[in-house]
């Protein structure tokens, strides 16, 4: 039955995409159709493309992953990492799809999405496709990547109270097998939470001194103070997680410790549980009283 | 002297007591049919909710959103009726009104029955009937409904005592003088429940203590069981049940019930017993007004009930206004017959005296009772249709409310029931106390009894 | 009241341990394989596991515990507030919330924890989809009415409904100005394995003849760590699901965590007839900059009739 209800559900989106899909059209603009990207094609600016991807896409195209062709059935939305995708359309072609959808299932972005940050999406999209030819001007800016060429050895976590800052050591070897603070290396921390993880930076790189320190702000810790801490670095060459004490903790107050008229009948409030029980108990005793009454009209009687 | 007034004295007496016990000793045709008739209709309710306990309360058209139906409408409606009781004997009989002396065992009467039958109907509402034991394990301080079975058992307790109490005298009369008169079981029922009465002084002075005591204390209880009865409703955050004034907007209601409910029993009874020397024109004028005062402050009270959120039309307000004053409303129609027959035209017939007459009374008690289960009716269910947020995804049927035959068949067989018990109530006992009328004709009852 | 509260504590618990159940002392020797070699004619019956799998445990063998579960079940999860935001601008009536949580609690079509509502605040303003779960308010009208505690609230925030003591007097449905809750009218959907299965107070599992039913945040699958039913169903990404006292809510399609506060802020949250005073635990997120038309045609978009053309179908 549970099924059942699933397939009709399935079915009728399914009906419904192709009924959208019949009338679904790509608009693009003569202008734009052999257009370059705008933007420089860096880490930065993948970095950000990611994250708007994370917002305002990911929840119908999901993760991406790089196969040779769509391998996402109507009515997902296609995994935009397929090379049949990224090799026939024009970065000019992606912006436009994206601006105007195609009045099916996907939807327009025109005014959600500022034509910048458009573009970072494309370069988001065009980093899962290694065949990728950025324009000359663009890829010269994006020379300055990652600097530190050495190995990473571990990852260290922990809380500077003066500043509220969650800080993040690295320490590695370079090239000679020195032991060094790698500089530059891209760092992410997250704390746990009871469903997730709660990002406290993606891709923040280190310092001089193989360090990040990300402001904590005014998270809130578990009752005795704690946090648990996760963080990883140059995509999960080195990762730890740690439990750190960053408050005095709080005192967690039971909502239902105090008496409420919504609380359950051992919580009842004492002025009404006072009140009901001394109405009822008198109006109990006065008609009580009433029947010995009758007993004593009975004990009267003419024997 | 005092041999003539005592041979007078006893001739009267020996007259009242014939007149007022002779209905005990009969079993006309009419009445067995009554008593077939009832029974029949009940034994078809007794059917009809064996198929409801049997599939649950889906054989009701009640649904999501009309929650409460007949049986919660009904349910008020026998609290409203059964507040008569405390109308008739308490207030008015605090009051030292004369002309109730006839009318309070009838009203009492009326009052056991129907708030019996208000116990009985709040279960046949449950969709957990078997459960019921978990209302006095668990029960829930906070809760309204837990205040209202209280009050209500308080009351079945206090209408019977108030029903007893002042019958002891009566019952010693027929045990002492009926006894050839009646089949041996009925007078041994008589004899049991009359406690060994002699009518000592000591005896009358604790009856008529306990019976003061109990007048007074009704009057709270009374007010009480109505008021916490309102809440069940005015409790909620429901347009049109969201009102301060709902206590005595249900209570002034009851009580032109009440009387509705009295001057049609008063009729029937009148008329089949023949007790026309003794349920005078007098009384019924005299209800009469009784009923146009209660209806005129009940009408007061609609008056605040509706035109205070009709002038500001709050949303959900006048949703629930436009169901009841617009013609095209889904109660439209229903809204306007019951305010016209059940208040207007019994107020504006009410206040000549040709019309406050045995018959017509009873016409307008008619049209009171029933006017004031279809108010229930309206009070209940207009609300419900309406519920803050749109109703979708449902079946049709969950828009709106078409009570079933299942449903109204259990509803009228309650209903048969306590009137059930107010015939027989009135059958196998004086309908009129014996010893107070022989009092008023000036019998020193204590010395001739 | 001083304790650690950490996410391991309550989110890690074995099956049996989550039904309340106490296995025979040869159970406990060697799991649950032993029992699967009892040679004697016991009834088996079926036990469904946090990862939906299930088992067959002969009955002699296993006591259960329908008490301690209850009062689990009426405890709730400590230091917990659990809160949902629903993000209209992204709700497009996909209605996979709806069905998944009718699965899970073995609903009838017309019967909807979470129901999909289209909304039109004035003529002016349009339409837009709203998925209405329970609120879970912090100040219950239903749970002040109920005259046996059989609905009532934990300390995590949830209100819940006890089927095994619901009188069925349907005062809470008079109560709640939201209509979330709903009634069991005639004997409820049958599942498949719903005779042998314990009452779960947490997933309102099996569903009760003359008793209420209603959301219940899926408070068995938080008991695991794991979002509600709808919340993970939901491919629009339309729900945010976590815990106030953490100040975090998580996105049940993209998984994303994020602030709760921010979210609020930043989107201008608001709360269902907050003048009522009943203080939502489920907060919106208006539908602004909405990326969908809205898009309803009641001809096939109609949730009844599709479930009539389904049951035809079948017949």
């Amino acid at each position: 039955m549970k099924k059942s209800i699933l397939n009709i559900i399935g079915l009728i989106s399914i009906s419904l995409m192709i009924a959208a899909s019949a009338q679904a059209q790509w608009k693009i603009d003569d202008g734009l159709k052999d257009a370059k990207l705008k933007v420089d094609y860096n880490e930065d600016n993948i970095t950000a493309g990611k994250a708007i991807y994370d917002s305002r896409c990911k929840a119908c195209h999901r993760d991406i992953v790089t196969t040779e062709k769509n391998d996402r059935a109507l009515p997902s939305a296609p995994n935009l990492g397929n090379k049949e995708f990224q090799s026939t359309n024009t970065d000019g072609e992606m912006f436009c799809k994206i601006s105007y959808g195609n009045g099916g299932g996907m939807p327009p972005f025109e005014k959600q999405i500022s034509d910048v940050d458009k573009w970072k999406v494309i370069a988001f999209l065009r980093s899962y496709y290694p065949a990728y030819k950025a324009s000359t001007a663009s890829t010269q800016a994006a020379a300055p990547v990652n600097s530190f060429k050495g190995t990473l050895n571990a990852i260290k976590l922990s809380y500077d109270s003066e500043n509220n800052k969650v800080v993040a050591q690295l320490s590695g070897q370079d090239g000679d097998g020195n032991i060094v603070n790698p500089k530059g290396v891209k760092v992410s921390i997250y704390v746990k939470r009871y469903f997730g993880e709660l990002p406290l930076c993606d891709g923040e790189k280190t310092d001089a001194n193989g360090m990040v320190s990300i402001p904590l702000g005014n998270l809130p810790t578990d009752t005795l103070g704690f946090i648990i801490v996760k963080a990883s670095a140059a995509n999960n060459a080195v990762s730890t997680e740690s439990k750190l004490k960053v408050s005095d903790g709080y005192h967690w107050k039971n909502p239902l410790d105090g008496r409420h008229l919504w609380a359950v009948r051992a919580k009842t409030p004492l002025w009404l549980l006072i009140t009901y029980l001394t109405v009822t108990i008198s109006v109990l005793a006065i008609i009580a009283w009433a029947f010995f009454q009758l007993f004593r009209i009975y004990n009267l009687r003419e024997r | 002297m005092s041999e003539i007034i005592k041979q007078n004295d006893e001739k009267i007496m020996t007259k009242i007591t014939k007149d007022l016990t002779h209905h005990l000793t009969t079993r006309p045709l009419g009445f067995k049919l009554w008593i077939g008739f009832l029974l029949t209709f009940i034994a078809v309710a007794i059917w009809a909710y064996g198929i409801q306990f049997e599939k649950g309360l889906g054989v009701t058209g009640m649904r999501d959103y009309v929650s409460w139906g007949l049986y919660i409408a009904s349910f008020v409606f026998f609290v409203a009726v059964a507040l008569v009781g405390m109308l008739i004997s308490a207030t008015v009989g605090l009051l030292k009104q004369k002309w109730i002396v006839p009318v309070s065992r009838v009203a009492e009467m009326i009052a056991l029955a129907f708030v019996l039958m208000a116990g009985v109907i709040i279960v046949v509402d449950m969709g957990r009937p078997d459960r019921l034991l978990n209302v006095f394990i668990y029960g829930r301080f906070q809760s309204p409904i837990i205040w209202d079975i209280t009050v209500v058992q308080v009351y079945i307790l206090i209408s019977f005592l108030l029903l007893f109490l002042p019958m002891l005298p009566d019952l010693a009369i027929i045990r002492n003088h009926m006894k050839g008169d009646l089949p041996k079981w009925q007078w041994k029922m008589y004899n049991i429940l009359s406690l060994g009465w002699v009518g000592t002084p000591q005896q009358y002075k604790i009856l008529h203590s306990t019976v003061r005591v109990l007048l007074i204390l009704i009057v709270p209880v009374a007010l009480g069981i109505h008021t916490v009865t309102s809440w069940l409703s005015a409790m909620t955050l429901r347009a049109g049940w969201d009102s301060t004034i709902f206590g005595p907007y249900y209570v002034t209601g009851a009580f032109v019930a009440g009387a509705g409910a009295v001057a049609v029993a008063l009729y029937f009874i009148r008329r089949f017993y023949h007790l026309e020397e003794y349920i005078t024109d007098y009384h019924f004028d005299k209800l009469g007004q009784l009923m146009v005062l209660v209806a005129l402050v009940y009408l007061y009270f609609n008056l605040n009930e509706f035109w205070v959120p009709g002038f500001k039309m709050k949303t959900a307000d006048a949703k629930h206004l436009h169901t009841l004053f617009s013609l095209h409303g889904e109660y439209g129609v229903m809204f306007y017959l019951t305010q016209m027959f059940g208040l207007i035209l019994p107020i504006i017939f009410g206040l000549f005296r040709r019309f406050r007459k045995p018959f017509p009374m009873m016409i307008i008690g008619i049209a009171l009772v029933v006017g004031a289960w279809f108010k229930r009716v309206i009070i209940i269910i207009p609300t419900l249709i309406h519920a803050y947020l749109p109703i979708q995804n449902v079946p049709e049927s969950f828009h709106e409310y078409d009570p079933t035959g299942i449903e109204i068949t259990i509803t009228l067989g309650v209903i048969a029931v306590a009137v059930l018990i107010v015939s027989l109530l009135a059958k196998f006992f004086p309908v009129l106390p014996i010893w107070e009328i022989a009092e008023e004709k000036g019998v020193d009852i204590e010395r001739d009894l | 009241m001083s304790q650690e509260i950490t996410p391991e504590a309550t989110s890690r618990r074995n099956f049996l341990k989550r039904f309340g159940i106490t296995l025979g002392a040869a159970s406990t020797v060697s799991g649950l394989g032993l029992l699967s070699a009892c040679t004697n004619d016991d009834e088996m019956v079926s036990l469904l596991t946090t990862d939906g799998k299930t088992v067959q445990v002969p009955k002699s063998q296993m006591k259960i515990d329908l008490k301690k579960m209850e009062a689990r079940g009426r405890e709730g999860l400590p230091g917990k507030k659990f809160v949902m935001v629903i993000d209209l601008a992204k709700c497009r009536n996909a209605r996979k919330c709806m069905a998944a949580c009718q699965g899970a609690h073995h609903l009838k079509p017309e019967q909807h924890h979470i129901n999909v509502l289209r909304m039109e605040n004035d003529k002016r303003t349009g339409f837009y989809f709203q998925p209405k779960p329970c609120m879970h308010c912090d100040n219950p009208p239903c749970t002040k009415v109920c005259p046996v505690d059989a609905t009532f609230k934990r300390q995590d925030g949830i209100v819940l409904i006890d089927n095994e003591r619901c009188i069925g007097c349907r005062f809470c449905i008079a109560a709640c100005p939201y209509s979330a809750r709903v009634f069991n009218w005639s004997e409820p959907k049958y599942v498949e394995g719903d005779d042998d299965r314990v009452y779960d107070i947490e997933l309102n599992v099996p569903q009760k003849k003359g008793t209420i039913t209603k959301c219940l945040f899926s408070a068995d699958r938080l008991r695991i760590g794991k979002l509600p039913y709808c919340v993970s169903a939901c491919e629009n990404g339309v729900y945010w699901f976590g815990d106030a006292n953490e100040d975090a809510v998580t996105n049940g399609t993209s998984k994303e965590t994020t602030r709760l506060s921010t979210l609020l802020e930043e989107n201008a949250g608001y709360t269902l007839m907050p003048e009522l005073g009943t203080k939502p635990s489920v907060y919106y997120l208006p539908p602004k900059d909405r990326l969908f038309k809205y898009n309803y045609d009641a001809e096939t978009d109609d949730w009844m009739k599709l479930h009539d053309k389904e049951a035809e179908a079948k017949s």
